[in-house]
Order: structure tokens, then C-alpha cells, then sequence
């Protein structure tokens, strides 16, 4: 599946690589398909771009980098229905991650995490109540591992 | 906009699979029961709104913003492809 950006043209992305929403992201509800883009260079972050809309592109990464104790993530029925979500099932789960303009802040969106179901490719940014996590939770300096191990096949560039 | 007035234990029904209940009113406190079916999602305006706001925010980094953002955070012992910046 070919995969239009605004600065590096056209991709080759395979089709499994690619990310389904059932309900869009908040704000961007029409956009259904995301790819991610791996790149040694964008580490510790992912980009997660559209496939239908060459400028709507995420930095996204792994919750850890944000948090410093444990992440909770509980899934309603509603999200598991809209995950397509079995017995068996494995997820993963992700953040998103905003650049301030001026300054350059880091921080994660904990509060509103993306769960994949990757049985599926379904996914689903899911709100996270009962907990004290805020939309701007600032980048720690410590490392985990890192969201692009366990997203190794999840791409092609072509 | 659409006004009902409703009492304690009283229901407001939209459609045929949303069904909202004031189960408690206190100190300027309304506590509302919302059944509706799982694909239907029920948020806070507040909450909904605040995550939507920060999605916008962040959508539109492109490659080139998050390479450079990035290599301010690479680790020092690793070496990474092409240039380093100084």
C-alpha cells in the first residue's frame, strides 16, 4: 500500500504494517489508516502518520518514557468491541507525544493512550479514568525499552 | 438545545439504546447513570476536549522536527547513522 508524506514522498508500506481505527483518533475521526515509521534516526520515537492525510503525522512512544511509576490502562467494553479484542489477544500500547513550538518540551499524552491489538491491527486511543495521568505528562530522562522493538515488524519502507 | 426537566430516580431515553438516569442530586452535584451500547462512547466534555486539543497539537511533526528532536535525546554511547549535528 502506497503511503503519501509531505517530505519524503511516496512510501511503500506493507499492508500489514499498517493501523486500523474503527473510531478515529479525537479531532481526527475521519482518519482511519496510520502506518508506523521506524527509523534508527527518530529513536526513542515512532512516527505514526496517516495514510489518508499527508499532513496529520504523530510522534509516538512508549508510555514508560512518560511515567514514572506503574501505567494502568483499563479497557471498557466498548473499547475491547472496538478492538475486536479475544482470549489470547496481545496489545500494545502507546502514547503520543507533542513537541512544544517554542522551547521544545517533551511531553506524553498519558491520559489518552492508543491501544493496538496486534492479532488484528485494530486500534483505538482509549481515555484512562481513575487515575491522575494528565494529557502533558513531561518526558522523563530515563530509558526503557523502546516502543520500536516491539513494533520490529510492524513497517516496510520500500 | 433540547431541555427536560427530570427528577431523582427519573430517566431520559435517546433512541432506543441510550438511556440516561439521575441517580443523585447534591450540593450542585448531578450524578448520571448512561447506559448505551459499548460501541457508543460516553467522556467527560472536559476530558474528551483536553484530549482532543493535545492530539491536534501534536499532529502535524514532521520527519525532519522529529529526527532533530530526537538526537538531543540520543544516548551519547550510541552511535547513530549519518551526521551529528555539533
Amino acid at each position: 500500500m502506497k503511503v503519501e508524506t509531505r517530505e519524503w514522498g511516496t512510501l511503500e508500506v506493507a499492508d500489514e504494517s499498517m493501523v486500523h481505527f474503527q473510531e478515529g483518533l479525537l479531532g481526527f475521526e475521519d482518519l482511519r489508516k496510520f502506518v508506523f515509521i521506524d527509523e534508527e534516526a527518530f529513536r526513542p520515537f515512532v512516527w505514526f502518520v496517516s495514510a489518508e492525510d499527508r499532513d496529520v503525522g504523530f510522534a509516538v512512544a512508549d508510555p514508560f518514557y512518560f511515567c514514572s511509576g506503574s501505567y494502568n490502562v483499563s479497557l471498557s467494553a466498548g473499547d475491547e468491541a472496538l478492538l475486536d479484542l479475544e482470549e489470547g489477544d496481545s496489545i500494545a500500547i502507546f502514547v503520543i507525544v507533542t513537541v512544544e513550538d517554542t522551547g521544545g518540551r517533551i511531553t506524553g499524552n498519558l491520559k489518552g493512550p492508543i491501544v493496538l491489538n496486534t492479532r488484528n491491527r485494530l486500534a483505538k486511543q482509549v481515555v484512562v479514568y481513575g487515575a491522575s495521568y494528565s494529557v502533558k505528562e513531561p518526558m522523563l530522562s530515563r530509558r526503557v525499552v523502546p516502543l520500536h522493538s516491539a513494533m520490529a515488524s510492524a513497517w516496510a519502507k520500500g | 438545545m433540547l431541555i427536560r426537566t427530570r427528577k431523582l430516580g427519573e430517566n431520559i431515553r435517546i433512541g432506543d439504546k441510550i438511556k440516561i438516569t439521575v441517580l443523585d442530586v447534591k450540593g450542585g452535584q448531578v450524578k448520571l447513570g448512561i447506559d448505551a451500547p459499548p460501541h457508543i462512547a460516553v467522556h467527560r466534555e472536559e476530558i474528551y476536549q483536553k484530549i482532543l486539543e493535545e492530539n491536534r497539537r501534536a499532529s502535524g511533526i514532521s520527519p525532519s522536527t522529529l529526527k532533530e528532536v530526537a538526537a538531543t535525546l540520543q544516548p551519547r554511547k550510541r552511535k547513530r547513522r549519518g551526521q551529528e549535528g555539533s
